[in-house]
Order: C-alpha cells, then structure tokens, then sequence
C-alpha cells in the first residue's frame, strides 16, 4: 500500500515537469515548489515502505533546505526586475 | 483490518489524492498567482501524510521526525508562497505596492 501511494505521488512530477518546461519563471518556480513538497511527501512514504529510517532523516533535511533554495531563487526574481 | 489501519489508510490516501489534485491544479492554471494557490493543499496533504507515518509507527523516531516535517512545511509553506508571489508582483509591475491606475479603494484607520 505504501509503494503503491509512494507511485502515485510520483507521478504528480510529470505535470510539475511540464510547468516547468514550458511556463514563465513564476510558474515555473511555483511548480518547482510543489515538486520539493512531493519529494518530502516520497520519502516519507518510502520510510514506511521499505521500514528505513535513513529516508525520512533525508526528508527532514530537504524540507528546510528546499524553501531555503526558493527563497534564494525568489531574491533573484525580484532583483531581475 | 484494525481501526488504526483504516485511519493510515484514510490518512495517506487522502494526503496522496490531495497531492495530486494540487498538481493537477498546476498544470491546468494559467497565471503563475493562480498556480500559486495549490501551494497550500500540497502542504496540507503533507501533514495528512505525516499524521499517516505518526499512526502507523507511533511516536517512535520515525513518527517524531514526520511530525517535524509537518510542522516545518506548515510554517515553510506560507512563507515560500507569499515571497513568491511578492516577486511575480514586483516582475510585472515593477513594485508590490498598489498603483495609481488599480480601482482599489483603501480605508483610512
């Protein structure tokens, strides 16, 4: 149940993806966020799947660091301007 | 199946579905504002994911460290999209105050 959840939320990468692709760079960071919420919510999954802690010290560590790294890009956003 | 089973499992497929919904909202919105607005079903099916792993294995290592990634992304979340959507403000018009040409009316306090 769990593999077959952890599936399911990766396939919600392929619409960031296209976003990403092929929409301006506002759009495209904002998929970029929802991507980094989708990884978190994998690795999660997959802890309980394969019943390995070290996947969740990952998500523990790419939560913070991925709104860090938006925040980052965010800054170039508006100094582009 | 147990009480307990069902509600992991109420619990994850929920957060999964509301994950993909947020998604697809993506994707299927036009203006970068508007797709902004699935940032928050994304977060919250974080915390219906987190509270999955919590009730499957209890306050273990595991469960406290879901519930940490809950509260991280709950307060990460607002911030990440509001400073997003600051700047797509400032990229189109060049400031994120209200202009003179917006029929905006403010009250004085």
């Amino acid at each position: 149940m769990w593999l077959a959840a952890a599936f399911a939320l990766t396939c919600g990468f392929v619409p960031c993806g296209i976003v990403c692709l092929r929409a301006d760079v506002p759009s495209a960071l904002a998929a970029m966020n929802l991507a980094g919420v989708l990884v978190v919510a994998v690795l999660m999954v997959l802890c309980v799947a394969f019943s390995r802690q070290p996947f969740i010290d990952l998500a523990v560590v790419l939560s913070p660091l991925s709104l860090v790294g938006l925040m980052a890009f965010v800054r170039f956003l508006e100094r582009r301007r | 199946m147990s009480v307990r089973q069902i509600i992991v499992d109420v619990l994850l497929w929920a957060g999964v579905a509301l994950e993909l919904l947020a998604c697809l909202g993506m994707l299927v919105m036009r203006e970068a504002l508007d797709r902004l607005h699935f940032a928050s079903p994304a977060a919250l099916g974080i915390v219906l994911i987190a509270l999955a792993v919590l009730v499957e294995k209890d306050f273990s290592l595991i469960g406290n460290k879901a519930l940490l990634i809950a509260v991280l992304t709950l307060i990460g979340s607002p911030l990440v999209t509001h400073a997003l959507g600051r700047a797509t403000r400032i990229l189109e018009r060049g400031d994120w105050r209200l202009g003179a040409d917006e029929p905006v009316e403010l009250e004085e306090r």
